[in-house]
């Protein structure tokens, strides 16, 4: 599926800022199962930007404005080609449970089973995520089972949280957003000893209808398969993470993966436009044939 | 370098320029009441009040002083504390400014000033100024002047000497103007005086001294004292160090090295007003200058040199005090990551959001 995406950040601030000094997450991965043809980052006024892979490999955009301005626009195109994880089917059987204990030793993975900013990995989430997969021991399955479950039991409603929401929140109102869903199921992951890591990026999801300008950046989360590596699942719509998902970064929550972060010096009055546009800029082969 | 720095160069230089200006205008007047034919208390009060209303100071004096004499009237202007443009206020201010940037200037030029001051302060200042109040006078002019040459002479010529300089002509610029308005009384409001009275000429003749202005005129003008030629050379003269014209012209080029903006051009209100006064000072006549009227005049002309030390100010010293909410450091707003559900047809499973 070859897709672009478009993705303006525009803040405006109610009197001059300074001293503005920010990191952009927005370049997608590329890897097996994705490659991003082209990128194009603008940032409005116009400044040097540096780019480097931070610690989890992630392609950083670090851009700073020492000279007050009112206005800071960040706007990313680019151009990527996915295509459907074949690695791993639904019904596949994996490790079990049980013997994911020596992972936490594997440096990899020992971040993706701790408490993090939004994340709580605890005894007390043990038991709700073991609820959850009951009987189920093998670890493919049972995150597949936490993915429908959050899925079916969780309600979807926009503007019921924000952007530092804790997962605490959302297993007691059970509502929340994509963002959310990811947080609480990363929660479960971590309890059972299932490393887990949030994915930030983008879903394409059919030609722009009734959905125009209500596009945002999505989130879901990878599970770690012993001896087969990261495979996505999206809770938020409880299947697998496939061709239409565009994958720009991966950390341990939103916290480590916002796709624009930074601090500045001056008025607290500001407000925040983002605008996202996923547009399939060509059919995949198969739907073609 | 520090705006706190800069302040007080340039405050001290201003002082010190305010004390030695003051010491020349008393000292003048003083011996100018040797040429005086009758002295009652009329006549006096007639030569002191413009002198006292040429410092900007006559309320103050008349709440502390009951009769302007040439006693109460020099105590005022030269031992009064409460007056702060007294000569000792003034050293002490420049000596507070000083100490402040001890590590800034020079030590000679500190022992200096100190030294002034603490003469300033003892009884021997007093004796020599009941005795021989030239020879006091003598020893402040040559003082002050002693602490320019060794501000010429050792400080470093960085932006903080460009301060100074500011300061210098500023306050130098201010006096001389103020002095020669002293003697406005005697020119009609506005246009030339028809004639010059022998008492008149004396009168000019002491502004002249008062500026030390004196031999340049003589080359200049002659030995007629004529108060159009004294107002053209304290005024637009190109080449008198003490002329308004000469003073606003060494701070607009001091303003454009702190600024390193080119001559012709300006980058803050302080340049921008200085070349304007400089412009018109260069192309400005006597002739016009007393159509205008000599007081009204020299009245415009303070106004648009205090605007310069205020513009001067704003653009260098005055850090305006950052309101918290204007300082703080924050957050860049963060975006949820919320994805708008997909429509049914592509949701895996049934349950509707």
């Amino acid at each position: 599926m070859k897709l672009h995406v478009f993705h303006r950040t525009r803040y405006a601030y109610a009197s001059p800022v300074r001293e503005s000094f920010n990191e952009a997450r927005l370049q997608p991965v590329t890897g097996a199962l994705q490659t991003c043809e082209a990128f194009r980052l603008t940032i409005v006024p116009d400044c040097q930007v540096f780019h480097y892979p931070d610690y989890y490999f992630n392609s950083v955009h670090q851009f700073d404005l020492t000279s007050l301005h009112k206005e800071l626009v960040v706007e990313a195109h680019s151009d990527v080609v996915t295509k459907d994880d074949p690695g791993i089917t639904a019904g596949a059987r994996s490790a079990p449970l049980g013997e994911l204990g020596p992972l936490g030793q594997v440096e990899r993975c020992y971040d993706f089973l701790q408490s993090s900013t939004y994340v709580e990995s605890g005894p007390a989430i043990a038991a709700l995520a073991q609820r959850v997969v009951g009987a189920e021991t093998d670890c493919w399955q049972a995150a597949q089972a936490i993915s429908a479950h959050i899925h079916n039991e969780f309600k979807y409603q926009p503007a019921s949280t924000n952007s530092r929401t804790h997962m605490r929140e959302v297993l007691e109102t059970q509502t929340g957003v994509c963002q959310d869903f990811a947080h609480v199921m990363l929660g479960y992951c971590r309890s059972l000893n299932l490393p887990a890591r949030y994915v930030s990026g983008y879903l394409y999801n059919g030609p722009a209808d009734g959905l125009k300008g209500a596009q945002a950046s999505h989130a879901w989360v990878e599970v770690y398969v012993p001896g087969r590596g990261w495979f996505g699942l999206d809770p938020t719509n409880g299947k697998i993470a496939a061709g239409n998902h565009v994958k720009v970064a991966v950390g341990r929550d939103y916290s480590d993966v916002p796709p624009v972060k930074g601090t500045y010096r001056g008025t607290g009055r500001r407000s925040m436009t983002v605008e996202v546009l996923v547009t399939l800029a060509e059919q995949p082969a198969a739907a073609r044939a | 370098m520090l705006s706190r720095v800069a302040n007080s160069l340039y405050w001290m230089s201003r002082y010190i320029g305010r004390a030695e200006n003051t010491a020349r205008l008393v000292d003048v007047n003083l011996q100018l009441l040797l040429d005086m034919r009758k002295l009652d208390d009329k006549a006096l009060a007639g030569h002191w009040i413009p002198i006292l209303q040429s410092t900007g100071d006559e309320d103050l004096f008349r709440q502390l002083h009951e009769k302007a004499t040439g006693k109460t009237v020099t105590e005022y202007l030269v031992f009064q504390p409460e007056n702060t443009n007294s000569i000792l206020s003034s050293l002490a201010q420049a000596r507070e400014n000083a100490r402040m940037i001890r590590d800034q200037i020079t030590s000679e030029l500190w022992e200096e000033i100190n030294r002034l001051y603490l003469f300033l302060h003892s009884p021997q200042a007093r004796t020599l100024w009941r005795n021989s109040p030239h020879e006091f006078f003598q020893e402040i002019k040559n003082a002050a002047m002693l602490l320019q040459g060794l501000t010429d002479g050792t400080v470093m010529r960085n932006e903080g000497w460009q301060f100074v300089q500011c300061g210098r002509y500023l306050e130098r610029a201010d006096k001389t103007s103020r002095i020669l308005d002293v003697r406005h009384a005697s020119v009609p409001e506005k246009g030339l005086p028809a004639e010059v009275s022998q008492a008149d000429a004396l009168g000019w003749s002491a502004v002249l001294r008062s500026c030390s202005a004196w031999d340049a005129y003589k080359a200049q003008h002659g030995a007629e004292v004529l108060p159009a030629h004294v107002a053209s050379l304290l005024l637009l003269n190109d080449l008198f160090p003490r002329s308004v014209r000469f003073c606003v012209r060494e701070i607009d080029s001091a303003l454009h090295r702190i600024s390193g903006v080119a001559d012709d051009r300006f980058s803050n209100d302080a340049e921008k007003l200085a070349g304007r006064l400089l412009a018109e000072l260069s192309f400005s006549t006597v002739e016009e200058i007393f159509e205008y009227g000599l007081h009204a005049y020299v009245d415009t002309l303070q106004g648009k040199l205090n605007a310069i030390g205020e513009a001067l100010f704003q653009a260098y010293i005055f850090q305006p005090f950052q309101t918290l909410e204007d300082d703080q450091l924050r957050q860049q707003e963060e975006q949820q990551q919320q994805h708008r559900l997909p429509a049914p047809t592509l949701r895996h499973g049934s349950a509707p959001a």
